[in-house]
């Protein structure tokens, strides 16, 4: 393949098109008349680039326009009441939904964060232990109770 | 043309008060034009209509709201172009798969398809067919800008500066659009051809 016909490919559908610039045409045209493999491809290229860049008219089918009439008719069927407010529910239920969920999870998890300090409740074993004992005050004399009541005043040196 | 623009725009105009006569003349003027450009760019009979369908649709809703700021057919033709492309972006299997299908068909026939053959021969018809179903499966395996650019240049014969304002695009891209996809079809022609020269 020469330049010749480098420069034919390159400029084939500008050629059948007529687009050309008149220098180049003249030129591609000189070397069609002594190229035959040239010649014979712009031959055979020519019908096809006609049929692609003419494209087919097509007409719709018989029900287009009654469809088009039928949805025209639907479209402009009025909504009741009723219907409008079920429709604009459905609309805004899902966003409303999701708005929801986000404003508990939001309360559920400040909550959970939110633990309170309780000052009150500064607690030692001592303290227990003493609670503790002072609920066995009310043991009659000489039982159970009383004898392990004695034995820890004891040991801690206080009378009973 | 000037009358036709202005009668187009009165068709409009009434048909923003339910005119539906003016709608049914509106519908009859294009509905061939808008209902091929869909065909070329879906490349489905079917969702074709559809497309076509719901754009004189929206014609009729929307027609209170064309201000004349450009022509009627310009306004109907992007309107077409818009649906067309939302439909093609819908479709669940992919244009690159329909275009590899349909291209895998054309492919093996391409050699018989250009080789050609006599009036007479019964084929004639099927070998048209085959002929029109390659060019349907070139342009479906252009990118999206370039086909609508093609089509509506070279099918509906608009300018530069028509399509321009219909893609809401500078008519330098227009023309580079239209450049690339007659590039890109010639190549896919001629691989042909030069197949048709291979074979013994």
């Amino acid at each position: 393949m020469n330049s010749g016909c480098r420069r034919l490919e390159k400029s084939l559908v500008d050629f059948v098109e007529g687009t050309l610039p008149e220098i180049l045409r003249a030129e591609i045209e000189e070397h069609i008349q002594n190229c035959e493999k040239c010649g014979l491809l712009v031959k055979e290229f020519f019908p096809i680039w006609q049929n692609m860049s003419t494209g087919e008219r097509k007409v719709p089918s018989s029900s287009f326009w009654p469809g088009l009439v039928e949805r025209i008719q639907t479209g402009e069927e009025p909504q009741k009441v009723w219907q409008q407010i079920i429709s604009g529910f459905r609309r805004s239920l899902w966003p409303a939904a999701v708005t929801v969920l986000l404003l508990v999870g939001a309360y559920f998890g400040y909550q959970l964060g939110n633990i309170p300090e309780d000052t009150e409740t500064s607690f030692s074993a001592e303290e227990y232990f003493v609670e503790y004992l002072e609920d066995f005050q009310d043991f009659p004399l000489g039982s159970v109770g009383d004898f392990y009541l004695k034995y820890s005043a004891t040991q801690q040196g206080e009378a009973p | 043309m000037g009358k036709t623009s202005l009668y187009d725009e009165t068709l409009i105009r009434r048909i923003s008060g339910k005119d539906v006569a003016a709608f049914k003349e509106l519908v009859e003027r294009y509905q061939t034009s808008i209902y091929s450009t869909c065909l070329s760019l879906i490349g489905d009979y079917h969702q074709a209509e559809e497309a076509a369908q719901d754009t004189f649709f929206q014609i009729y809703r929307t027609a209170g709201s064309f201000r004349g700021e450009s022509k009627v057919s310009t306004w109907i033709y992007r309107i077409a172009v818009n649906r067309s492309l939302n439909l093609i972006r819908k479709n669940t299997r992919s244009r690159w798969v329909r275009s590899l299908s349909l291209g895998w068909r054309d492919e093996i026939k391409d050699v018989q398809i250009f080789q050609g053959s006599s009036p007479e021969e019964p084929e004639k018809q099927l070998e048209e067919k085959e002929k029109r179903r390659f060019i349907e499966s070139a342009l479906a395996s252009l990118p999206d800008k370039q086909r609508v650019a093609f089509v509506l240049s070279k099918y509906e014969n608009l300018t530069s500066r028509e399509i321009s304002e219909i893609l809401g695009t500078s008519v330098n891209s227009v023309d580079a659009r239209i450049h690339r996809a007659k590039r890109s079809l010639q190549k896919r022609v001629l691989a042909v051809l030069k197949k048709n020269s291979e074979e013994p």
